[in-house]
């Protein structure tokens, strides 16, 4: 569980986030949503640890989190960064990567670690083209190529910045549905969307963010209630019969 | 998979002693394998065989090999640590602030020549600095390291210009580093660089795991644990070690450091496992074989290598570049 106590932080004298307060639960798939600009790249950042906190604290399982190692926290914490250029590397070594934080002092990959970077492969079904240069994939084979590498890391935590930008619809759910299936195997899993509909749909709970504002947290039912997609995002959803959300502006 | 990685590196290991040896026959003066081999084992110091071979041919072919090999692992080094195909140390400034240090020790440290490799990698490394702190202040976007790279390779090369016009008698002619060639290499200056080699060679082979996971980025390198600033300071410390003996021994050689990593690229595309030794025998390969050239193919006039160099280097530029854009136009920006 990660608990975010009165946090600011941001870049030089400019801060972003100012004394926001959340908790991304375990077993709980939670979605960051928010206008553009509002900090929710910045506040994946500062759980990671790549932004200091300029004032408040983050505690990892209890602990705050500058007590913790490099190591250490990318044991418990993963983070999938958003805008990427592709390395130059096959996606099982990107992959293989992940066991980074684990290796021991031969830093090589003991057969354990393989059997775990196989297992992410086969998760994310980026077995197929596992041998192949990532450069060489599309958006969506790649995205699954990082997935695989974040599986591989088995952090208890996992933090993703816009994973479904680049994918097809069908993807979309396909990455939402694995998200899940990670979350209900007790891990906190948090995920920036900009796509407001398939984060009402498929999260357990939401973060939404405004600038200069407090973070507003709940299950999506109860932000539906209180009139969150209009006085935040300026439109209006509605719940079709099979249960998925609309999006029409006001 | 890792086969393909293999196949060049053994095609690689039969190439190369067959340039070497032909670099050690031929010249002014041909030298046949049995007199190579008899000056070899008999050691007779006064012989025709024996200075030719020991003081000419020799110190050239180890200089050419030390100094290809060298460029193509700083060329490998800063092309992942700055996540940046077109770095390389001639283009981004630091073989620039090896040449200056050099010239500088050379001019005002004439006996020492040990002063040489290690002013060297003071430039170098300070170059390499600049250049990163430059493009990180102001955007460090991939354009925008190469652009501040060559405005200072610039700015180092009118230092230099400066230098040698205030000091014409000087024991280098400016030309002659400039463009970059083996001719004056003793071994006496082969073993004071071999340290600097083998350090920079050592630090990329034995954090080889850690120089490809900053090649993805510094934000995905700090979500695995890793420090990017630590470990790209220690990267360009290596880099600018071996920029500084290739500088130290063969002048400012141009695209050796871009080209090399780039063959061995096109070699075993997405492999990471075997790119580096790959890279340092292209190096070594593409130098020797340019040496060998430059020497024989007009005799008994002597082409600088450096200008064969650029003439195969500038077009293979080129091309990257052509063929980088036509990859990208499905990338994100």
């Amino acid at each position: 569980m990660i608990i975010l106590d009165r946090l600011s932080t941001g870049y030089d004298r400019n801060m972003i986030l100012s004394s926001v307060s959340a908790t991304l639960a375990d077993g709980k798939l939670t979605g960051i949503i928010g206008p553009n600009g509002c900090g929710k790249s910045t506040l994946l950042k500062a759980i990671c640890g790549i932004l200091p906190a300029a004032e408040g604290k983050i505690l990892l399982d209890g602990q705050d989190i500058r007590s913790l190692s490099r190591r250490k926290k990318a044991q418990k914490i993963s983070f999938l960064p958003q805008m990427r250029i592709p390395p130059d590397m096959t996606v099982e070594i990107l992959a293989s990567h992940g066991r980074y934080p684990h290796l021991g002092a031969r830093r090589s990959l003991s057969p354990a670690d393989q059997a775990q970077v196989e297992k992410a492969l086969l998760e994310t079904q980026a077995i197929s083209f596992r041998h192949q240069p990532l450069q060489q994939l599309s958006g969506g084979e790649r995205q699954r190529a990082y997935l695989a590498m974040l599986l591989a890391q088995n952090a208890s935590h996992m933090l993703l910045d816009e994973p479904t930008t680049y994918l097809d619809p069908e993807s979309q759910f396909e990455l939402m549905g694995l998200l899940r299936r990670l979350a209900r195997e007790g891990r906190a899993v948090a995920v920036v969307l900009h796509d407001l509909p398939l984060a009402m749909h498929e999260c357990d709970e939401l973060l939404v963010m405004e600038k200069d504002k407090p973070i507003i947290q709940g299950p999506p039912e109860e932000l539906l209630e209180k009139g969150v997609p209009e006085s935040i995002f300026h439109v209006k959803l509605h719940k079709t019969e099979a249960g998925y959300y609309a999006i029409s502006k006001i | 998979m890792r086969r393909n990685a293999r196949l060049p590196l053994i095609i690689l290991l039969l190439f190369l002693p067959l340039i070497a040896l032909l670099n050690l026959m031929l010249g002014a003066s041909g030298l046949s394998l049995a007199e190579i081999w008899q000056a070899l084992i008999l050691q007779n110091t006064f012989s025709r065989s024996y200075v030719i071979l020991m003081h000419i041919r020799l110190p050239r072919l180890l200089g050419a090999l030390l100094t290809g090999g060298s460029l193509a692992a700083a060329g490998y080094i800063l092309q992942n640590v700055l996540g940046n195909p077109m770095a390389s140390p001639g283009l981004i400034g630091v073989n620039s602030g090896a040449g200056l240090m050099a010239l500088i020790a050379m001019i005002f440290l004439p006996q020492a020549s040990a002063a040489v490799p290690l002013l060297a990698f003071l430039g170098a490394l300070l170059a390499a600095l600049l250049v990163y702190f430059v493009s990180a202040i102001t955007g460090a976007s991939k354009s925008t390291l190469i652009l501040s790279g060559v405005a200072i390779s610039a700015l180092l090369g009118a230092c230099m210009d400066a230098l040698v016009t205030f000091f014409p008698d000087a024991a280098i002619s400016r030309s002659a580093f400039s463009i970059g060639g083996f001719e004056n290499i003793t071994l006496s200056r082969i073993f004071a660089v071999c340290p600097f080699v083998f350090i920079g060679i050592g630090l990329a082979a034995f954090f080889s795991r850690e120089l490809s996971i900053l090649s993805m980025g510094d934000e995905t390198a700090s979500g695995l644990g890793l420090s990017p600033i630590l470990f790209r300071f220690l990267f360009l410390i290596a880099a600018a070690l071996l920029s500084a003996a290739a500088v130290s021994l063969g002048g400012l050689i141009g695209f050796v450091g871009l080209i090399a990593p780039h063959i061995a690229r096109l070699m075993t595309p997405g492999q990471n496992k075997g790119r580096l030794p790959l890279s340092i025998l292209c190096g070594m390969a593409l130098c020797a074989l340019c040496d060998l050239i430059a020497r024989t193919a007009f005799a008994p006039y002597e082409l600088p290598v450096g200008i064969l160099l650029a003439l195969l280097g500038v077009p293979f530029f080129l091309s990257l570049l052509f063929g980088q854009k036509r990859r990208n136009r499905h990338d994100h920006p």
